[in-house]
């Protein structure tokens, strides 16, 4: 017999801890504990791109990765596609949203039909600003590329999990000038999408600005609790850190706490 | 502004199409030229041969070739390097695929390397082609336990039971080796969390240059070591060349790519560096 | 209007899978857990047929959009005319293994068969083609990106040339004892070992607390889309 949770109690615990912060967080907000969000930069980058672009009269594009809904990547962009649907709506300008899986067109659609009613601006909406173009991320790209050179965008909002289009996808809205911002989880794709785009939301700041912008307070909640569970890790990192030091210079008792540590932690 | 500043500011503001025609010369010229860079194998390729050579005789291997054409330039290459490397040392190869473009990738590794230089071997016997089947990661976790929760027969209906080449396997544990060469999603990842972590199968891997600073937190506790992009390839063509001389010649595919690499790198580097004279040059600040 | 059923599902299809990773395996272990671990290999088969009809969904939207679009002359319609006319020649290829072995048992990608032909012919070389304009793209990035403009990006850009540099087979230059000698191989192979691991263990660490908050709030109905809970503050 392998397995089982004699073998896996470590990772049933440091789990169970995290995910307990992370509901604590989620019910202390709920019951009213105020928190504070510090706005991602990119995200007062992400604003003042729309409002330039609506007031230069371009569209804004807003591509929400080229996974499928089964990626927490795709479903972090969606979260961030209302209020900019939002956004782009207050200001009286379009949208368009090429998506490359159709249950993420489907998705799409619904967000940002539900930011254009929360503007008041229902009526506006057309659902033939979402299309779908391919499931093949490469012929995505090389249509997206097309769009852009032919629409202009006045800023591109490349949000969610993306392969090596994401460099394709930023050079093509660079040539026509447009104000990038990013956000991707990605870490294979952020120095690609850091070079060509103005302002990125690296890593869980993706995750981060559904919450920010919409405000939830489970989203918020969730926030702090991982906040919390990041404090946690740190603190781990730091024993681990100073007892390996000590084993190796000094030996004795530092020895026998490492490997204490290494038998506690140490996945079987 | 004086004519220094002014050459400075038209370098910093170069269009970008001389760029490309920059690299254009820079890939062309040392594939016309012939120019040949022999490599030596570093130490995160060296596990990865050095792991295959010290498998017990007979022991198979799953190579996982989960790319797509494009990516086929930087792969294939350890594709083949790596089924030359098992067959020659004994080792039967059974080949699967996470990606729909999959099985076309590892017929094309047969037809090259195996149907060519080594037309003795048999499918079913030193190697076995499984082919592509939906689920990335649900795949791998299928497939834990047992090969036949999701593969009754090869890809050309042969059953799995009693194939040579799967002998002593029963799910992907039982492999001396798990090699996935990826280029995206799903890939090495999910074979590293899926496989490695849950079975303790030892997983080795190969990726495109783009990925492979994701994979050095794996290496070497739970990824026995990578190849990484052409380079990467390159090195283990050297080792096997270094192992083999004989039956492997010292000029394989990617080993030729490392001519135009080599040039375009340097290139690359000059204009880094061009670029960032030219800015502070003209006063740090484009109009 | 609420929907629970759906979100009621996905807890317990979560739950279960969360719990069945941590079920021992082997012919002794518990009826309990071995109904777990059947449980999340079958699973994981339902969720490969469920990604089939996903492909075959997205098939139906494709053809559905692009006739819409041929049929109202939408902007760029003839385009749409190519996707549906290949869409339609390389179903027809594959699904009757043309030029290849007939029948149920053939091969699809026999080398004689027209799929064969399509794949190497016409898909591979314009995959290989717009995956080439990444490294022309790559060069007028960091043509632009690797300014040096404070302490950061000068640090960037010095690790940025000397992983270039890493990435040339100094080593093997044999008879020139100067280049061969250089250690750029091993600097690069340091700064891809120490520092990129460093960061990327944090971001690794980072994504992974965001991804599991995601999934408890969707396990527990508190992800929403909005016409059925909280909505923008």
């Amino acid at each position: 017999m392998t397995g089982g949770l004699a073998a896996q109690w470590n990772v049933l615990a440091v789990g169970g801890a995290v995910c307990f912060l992370i509901l604590w967080g989620i019910a202390r907000t709920r019951a009213g504990l105020p928190v504070t969000v510090r706005e991602a930069r990119g995200l007062a980058t992400l604003r003042r791109a729309v409002r330039a672009a609506v007031a230069a009269g371009r569209p804004v594009l807003f591509v929400p990765g080229t996974r499928d809904l089964n990626d927490p990547q795709t479903v972090a962009a969606l979260a961030v596609l209302r209020p900019v649907a939002r956004l782009v709506a207050e200001a009286g300008g379009r949208l368009l949203v090429p998506t490359c899986r159709s249950l993420v067109m489907q998705e799409a659609r619904h967000a940002g039909r539900e930011g254009f009613r929360d503007a008041g601006r229902a009526a506006a909406w057309d659902d033939a600003a979402v299309t779908y173009v391919t499931d093949d991320a490469l012929g995505f790209v090389a249509r997206v590329d097309g769009m852009i050179a032919r629409e202009r965008p006045g800023a591109c909002l490349l949000f969610g999990a993306f392969a090596a289009e994401s460099l394709l996808l930023a050079e093509g809205g660079y040539q026509v000038g447009a104000v990038q911002v990013a956000g991707s989880a990605s870490p294979v794709q952020l120095p690609f999408l850091v070079a060509a785009c103005d302002d990125v939301l690296v890593g869980e700041e993706l995750f981060a600005a559904g919450a920010y912008l919409c405000g939830d307070t489970a989203r918020i909640g969730s926030l702090l609790g991982q906040d919390l569970a990041r404090l946690l890790a740190i603190a781990l990192i730091l024993i681990g850190v100073i007892v390996t030091t000590g084993a190796t210079l000094w030996g004795g008792p530092w020895a026998t706490a490492r490997a204490v540590l290494l038998d506690l932690l140490q996945p079987r | 502004m004086s004519r220094a500043r002014r050459w400075a500011a038209a370098a910093r503001d170069l269009d970008r199409r001389w760029l490309y025609l920059m690299l254009l010369a820079a890939v062309v010229w040392p594939l016309l030229a012939g120019l040949r860079f022999h490599d030596r194998p570093s130490s995160i390729v060296r596990a990865v041969f050095d792991r295959v050579e010290k498998l017990p005789p007979g022991r198979p291997l799953l190579l996982s070739l989960d790319y797509s054409p494009s990516s086929a330039p930087e792969l294939e290459p350890m594709a083949e390097a790596l089924t030359r490397h098992a067959l020659l040392s004994g080792h039967p190869v059974c080949y699967l695929s996470l990606w729909p473009a999959g099985n076309n990738m590892i017929d094309r590794v047969v037809d090259r390397v195996i149907r060519k230089e080594f037309p003795a071997a048999r499918p079913g016997r030193e190697y076995v082609v499984l082919g592509f089947q939906e689920g990335g990661q649900m795949l791998i976790n299928s497939l834990r336990d047992s090969l036949a929760a999701r593969y009754r027969t090869d890809v050309d209906g042969r059953p799995l039971a009693g194939l040579p080449a799967l002998r002593g396997v029963r799910g992907v544990g039982d492999f001396g080796l798990v090699i996935s060469l990826s280029a995206g999603v799903p890939g090495l990842k999910e074979w590293i969390l899926y496989a490695g972590d849950v079975v303790g199968v030892p997983v080795a891997g190969g990726c495109t240059g783009v990925g492979a600073p994701q994979f050095f937190p794996y290496y070497p506790q739970q990824l026995v070591g990578l190849l990484a992009a052409l380079k990467g390839a390159s090195e283990y063509e050297a080792a096997l060349h270094q192992r083999y001389p004989r039956r492997v010649p010292a000029d394989q595919r990617a080993g030729l790519g490392m001519g135009p690499q080599t040039v375009a790198h340097l290139l690359l580097v000059a204009l880094i560096l061009l670029g960032n004279a030219a800015w502070w040059l003209a006063g740090g600040r484009r109009p | 209007m609420r929907r629970p059923a759906p979100r009621h599902l996905l807890a317990v299809v979560a739950l279960l899978l969360v719990a069945a990773s941590f079920a021992p395996r082997g012919a002794d272990a518990g009826a309990g857990w071995r109904w777990l671990v059947f449980a999340d290999q079958h699973f994981s088969l339902w969720f490969s047929v469920l990604a089939v009809f996903a492909f075959v969904l997205g098939g139906i939207n494709l053809l559905a959009q692009h006739l819409a679009r041929v049929v109202r002359r939408r902007p760029d319609w003839p385009y749409s005319v190519v996707t549906v006319v290949s869409f339609l020649v390389v179903l027809v290829a594959g699904l009757f293994k043309l030029g290849g072995l007939p029948g149920l048992q053939g091969s699809v990608t026999h080398p004689d068969s027209l799929f064969t032909r399509l794949f190497e012919d016409v898909l591979s070389p314009l995959h290989a083609t717009l995956f080439s304009l990444l490294a022309f793209y790559v060069v007028s990035a960091s043509f632009r990106a690797f300014r040096v403009r404070s302490l950061e990006t000068a640090v960037l850009m010095i690790a940025a040339v000397l992983v270039l540099l890493g990435r040339i087979p100094f080593a093997g230059l044999a008879g020139h004892s100067v280049l061969s000698a250089l250690p750029f191989e091993d600097v690069s192979l340091w700064i891809l070992s120490v520092p990129n691991t460093a960061g990327q263990r944090a971001l690794m660490i980072g994504i992974a607390l965001g991804t599991v908050a995601l999934a408890l709030r969707m396990i527990l109905g508190l992800e929403q889309r909005g016409d059925d809970g909280e909505g923008p503050a």
